[in-house]
C-alpha cells in the first residue's frame, strides 16, 4: 500500500515526457530547441552531480526544460542560460529533498494511527497529494506562522483562540495569517523563473 | 497555478489590490460581529473587477485546505514535522561544515603560522565534494565515495544493495523487510542501522556505527552479528576484526580525513584514494606516526603539512608523482 503511493511518483514523470513529445512536436518553440541541444547533456551531468541516480537526472533535466515550455518571450532574454538552468534544476532538487522529507514523516504518522483511522488506500495518496500542495504553498513561512495559519484554515479555530494557544497578541495571529495568504498568492499566481 | 493551468489565473493584479483583499479576509475572521465588515467588503469587491478577481482567488487558495477526507491532524503534524525537520537538517549542515574547519585548524594550527598552509584551510569545503549523498526509495540514506558504484534493486518485498566497487556509507531506515548488502567475500543483512563497506580488490571492510548487522562470509557456514563499534576485515573464508581507532574509515563523508598514530606507509596509501598520482615515502620514514584530521580539498597541502611534522620534503617527480623524503 505504501509502496504503490511511492511508485505513482514515476507516473506523474512519465506524463511530463509525454508533455514534452507533444510539445516536440509543434516547432514552435524555436528558442527552447536550441536550448536544448545547446545544454541539455551538460544539465544532465550537473543535476547527475547532486541527485541519487542518473534516471532521476535525466527526468530532472526534462522537467527543467518543461519548465520553459511556451514561454519564448523569457529564453529570448536569457543572458546566461547554464547558470541560468542550473538555478531552476536546483529548486526543482530542492523541492526534490522536501517532497522526500515530507514522504517519510508521512508515512511514519500514518504508521502510529490504529488500524480502525487509518485512511484508505486511494485517501492516502490524495492527502498526500494536499499535504506536497499545502507544503509548497507555505514554503518559506515561520513556523509559528505556518502553525497559525494550520490552525486557522484546517481546524477553523478562531483567531482569539489561537492567539491563546499559541501565546501571542490577537494582532499578532492577524499578521501572521495575512503574511500567510500573502505567501499563498504568490506561490499561486505569481511565475517566479 | 502553473504554466498549464487556465490564462485567467496569470492575469497580473497590482498587489495593492492583493493586500487589501488579505485585509478584507482577515478582518473579517478575526471579527467577532463581523455584518458590518462584511457589508463594507461586499461594497469593495463591487468597485472593480480586479478586487473581485482578487477576492475569488483568495477563496480558491482557502478551499485547498478543505480537501483533508477528516485527516486533520495526519496532515498538520505531518507538515509541522516536516518543517522542523528541515531546519534541524539545515542547521545540522551547517555546524558539521564549520566543525570540520575547526578540527582542521586544531590539528595543522601551528605550521600554519610558519608556513603558507593556511591558504588551504581557507578552501571551501564542499569542493571537497568528494562524497556523494543519495536518499534511496525507502528514505535510506547513502554515502557514495568518489570511484564508487552500487546497484540497487528495491521490491516491494526486497531491498538488495550491492557494492561493486569502492566505498558506501548506510544509514539504514526501517522497512517491512531487512536490507541485503552484497559486498566482495560476503553477505549482510541489517533492518536498521548505519554501517560502511569497503570494496577494496583483494579484501573487504566493514564497520558498523550504529545498530547490527548479520555477516555472512563467503565460504563459511556461520552467520556472525556484528555490533555496533566493530570493524572486520572479510577474505574468503576468513573474517578478522581489526582496530578502528586508528583510521576514521567514514570521515570523508565529511569531507576530510582523520587518523590517530598512524604509520607512515598506510597513511599514504589510504589518502593515495583521493590523489590522482603515485604517492610514495622513503622506506625510513615507513612507521612515522601521523595524527589530525586533514580536508580532503587540496591533497598537495595535506603532504607538505605531513612531511613538516616529520621533518622531511615533499618531492615531487613529475606533478603526479609525489615522494616524500628525509631533508
Amino acid at each position: 500500500m505504501i509502496i504503490n503511493i511511492i511508485y505513482n511518483f514515476d507516473l506523474f514523470f512519465d506524463v511530463l515526457k509525454g508533455l514534452q513529445l507533444l510539445a516536440s512536436k509543434f516547432d514552435a518553440n524555436a528558442g527552447l530547441n536550441k536550448l536544448y541541444q545547446e545544454h541539455h547533456q551538460w544539465l544532465v551531468r550537473w543535476i547527475a552531480r547532486r541527485s541519487p541516480n542518473w534516471d532521476c537526472a535525466q527526468d530532472l533535466a526534462q522537467d527543467t526544460f518543461i519548465r520553459l515550455l511556451n514561454r519564448p518571450q523569457v529564453i529570448e532574454t536569457i543572458q546566461s542560460p547554464r547558470s541560468w538552468l542550473a538555478k531552476i534544476a536546483n529548486n526543482l532538487l530542492v523541492d526534490q529533498a522536501r517532497r522526500q522529507l515530507l514522504e517519510k514523516n508521512y508515512l511514519a504518522m500514518l504508521a502510529t494511527l490504529p488500524e480502525a483511522e487509518q485512511p484508505s488506500c486511494e485517501e492516502q495518496w490524495l492527502v498526500f497529494s494536499l499535504l506536497v500542495q499545502i507544503d509548497k504553498l507555505l514554503d518559506g513561512l515561520r513556523s509559528i506562522e505556518k502553525q497559525a495559519f494550520l490552525m486557522a484554515r484546517l481546524e477553523g479555530i478562531s483567531y482569539r483562540n489561537i492567539a491563546t494557544e499559541l501565546e501571542v497578541s490577537l494582532s499578532s495571529v492577524e499578521k501572521y495569517i495575512a503574511k500567510a495568504m500573502l505567501q499563498c498568492y504568490k506561490a499561486s499566481y505569481l511565475q517566479e523563473y | 497555478m502553473n504554466q498549464f493551468s487556465h490564462s485567467l489565473d496569470s492575469y497580473p493584479i497590482e498587489e495593492s489590490i492583493v493586500h487589501q483583499a488579505i485585509n478584507w479576509h482577515v478582518q473579517i475572521e478575526s471579527s467577532e460581529n463581523p455584518l458590518s465588515t462584511i457589508n463594507a467588503c461586499n461594497q469593495w469587491r463591487a468597485q472593480d473587477p480586479d478586487h473581485e478577481l482578487a477576492w475569488q482567488r483568495l477563496n480558491h487558495i482557502n478551499a485547498t485546505f478543505t480537501g483533508t477526507h477528516g485527516a486533520i491532524n495526519l496532515v498538520k503534524n505531518t507538515l509541522l514535522k516536516t518543517d522542523s525537520d528541515y531546519q534541524d537538517m539545515s542547521r545540522r549542515r551547517a555546524i558539521k561544515r564549520l566543525a570540520g574547519s575547526a578540527l582542521t585548524l586544531g590539528a595543522i594550527g601551528i605550521i600554519a603560522k610558519h608556513q603558507g598552509a593556511i591558504d588551504f584551510m581557507q578552501a571551501d569545503y564542499a569542493a571537497a565534494g568528494n562524497a556523494h549523498f543519495h536518499t534511496l526509495a525507502d528514505n535510506s540514506e547513502l554515502w557514495l565515495n568518489r570511484d564508487s558504484t552500487v546497484e540497487v534493486e528495491f521490491s516491494p518485498l526486497k531491498r538488495h544493495i550491492s557494492l561493486t566497487r569502492g566505498e558506501m556509507a548506510l544509514s539504514v531506515f526501517q522497512a517491512r523487510s531487512p536490507l541485503h548488502i552484497e559486498i566482495p567475500f560476503g553477505k549482510l543483512m541489517t533492518a536498521k542501522g548505519q554501517l560502511f563497506v569497503r570494496h577494496s580488490g583483494d579484501h573487504a571492510i566493514v564497520q558498523m556505527s550504529q545498530g547490527k548487522a548479520s555477516l555472512l562470509a563467503q565460504g563459511t557456514n556461520n552467520r556472525l552479528t556484528i555490533e555496533a563499534g566493530r570493524t572486520y576485515k572479510l577474505d574468503y573464508g576468513k573474517v578478522e576484526s581489526i582496530d578502528n581507532n586508528i583510521f576514521d574509515y567514514t570521515s570523508w563523508i565529511e569531507g576530510v580525513f582523520s587518523v590517530r598514530n598512524m604509520p607512515l606507509k598506510p597513511f599514504l596509501q589510504e589518502l593515495s584514494h583521493y590523489y590522482p598520482g603515485y604517492l610514495k615515502c622513503d622506506s625510513k620514514l615507513d612507521n612515522a606516526l601521523i595524527s589530525g584530521v586533514y580536508q580532503l580539498t587540496d591533497i598537495d597541502s595535506i603532504l607538505k603539512t605531513i612531511a613538516l611534522t616529520v621533518g622531511a620534503k615533499v618531492r615531487y617527480l613529475t606533478r603526479f608523482w609525489a615522494t616524500i623524503s628525509p631533508n
